[in-house]
């Protein structure tokens, strides 16, 4: 099994990187949609001629199969699904983000560009990303890879320099 | 850099050109232009040793020590 280069594990993963990035933009715009429909209209239930009040009232009926969470979805204030709204957002954003630079990190894995100073960039943003993510998501596997990763910043530096030197030497 | 690499002139000379200078070193022609625009950070002994040979030349011909402007002040 190659890691490096053409056709490789590195190669595949920058192609799955880059189906990920469209899944996560899509995904994230179809929960847009649902979450500003079912936070901010006015909880009527009746279902309307648009499809868009059909919507609504499906979402709504669905909801309301739990007493407990109707009442609590109903009595949320306006400031309090506002947050919320801005919670989802950032983390989506924060993983777009961070698929990006894993897309860069392994697009220079294939073209055998491994010990580099723009690598070295790229990991330790992509580390600190993952922290903040799973501190944000409460996913502490997530906070395990980028502890590694943030260590991983520091052997890719002594391989960048190493290879500059190696680079230079005729 | 205070080590200067002399190989122009060495090579102006023996009338070589770097390409032909680079196939005969075995040393890939980017390699020998690193050399040549003192970039370079070390250089290998048997490098050394395969431009000397084909040069026909010592290792004090291709180099060269020349003071910095700061190591200048210290010498005077």
């Amino acid at each position: 099994m190659k890691y490096l280069g053409e056709k490789s594990l590195s190669s595949y993963l920058h192609i799955f990187l880059v189906a990920a990035w469209y899944l996560v933009i899509l995904a994230a715009f179809f929960i847009g949609v649902i979450l500003s429909i079912a936070m901010f209209s006015d909880p009527v239930l009746e279902p309307g001629v648009s499809a868009f009040s059909r919507m609504k009232f499906e979402l709504y009926s669905e909801i309301k199969k739990d007493p407990e969470a109707w009442k609590f979805f109903s009595s949320a204030p306006v400031h309090f699904r506002i947050i919320a709204l801005l919670f989802i957002s950032s983390v989506i954003f924060l993983l777009l983000k961070i698929i990006k630079k894993g897309q860069k990190i392994f697009s220079n894995f294939k073209n055998n560009i491994v010990f580099n100073e723009a690598n070295v960039l790229l990991i330790s943003k992509v580390s600190k990303l993952l922290i903040l993510f799973s501190i944000l998501t409460f996913n502490f596997s997530s906070l395990l890879v980028s502890i590694i990763l943030l260590i991983l910043t520091d052997v890719f530096k002594n391989g960048a320099a190493l290879q500059e030197e190696h680079d230079l030497t005729v | 850099m205070a080590i200067i690499f002399r190989l122009d002139r060495m090579m102006a000379d023996r009338k070589i050109s770097s390409g032909e200078l680079a196939s005969r070193i075995d040393l890939t022609n980017a390699n020998l232009s690193i050399l040549k625009t003192g970039k370079a950070r070390a250089i290998r002994m048997s490098t050394l040793e395969a431009i000397c040979r084909e040069l026909h030349c010592q290792p004090g011909d291709l180099l060269e020590y020349v003071p910095d402007d700061n190591e200048k002040d210290v010498l005077q």
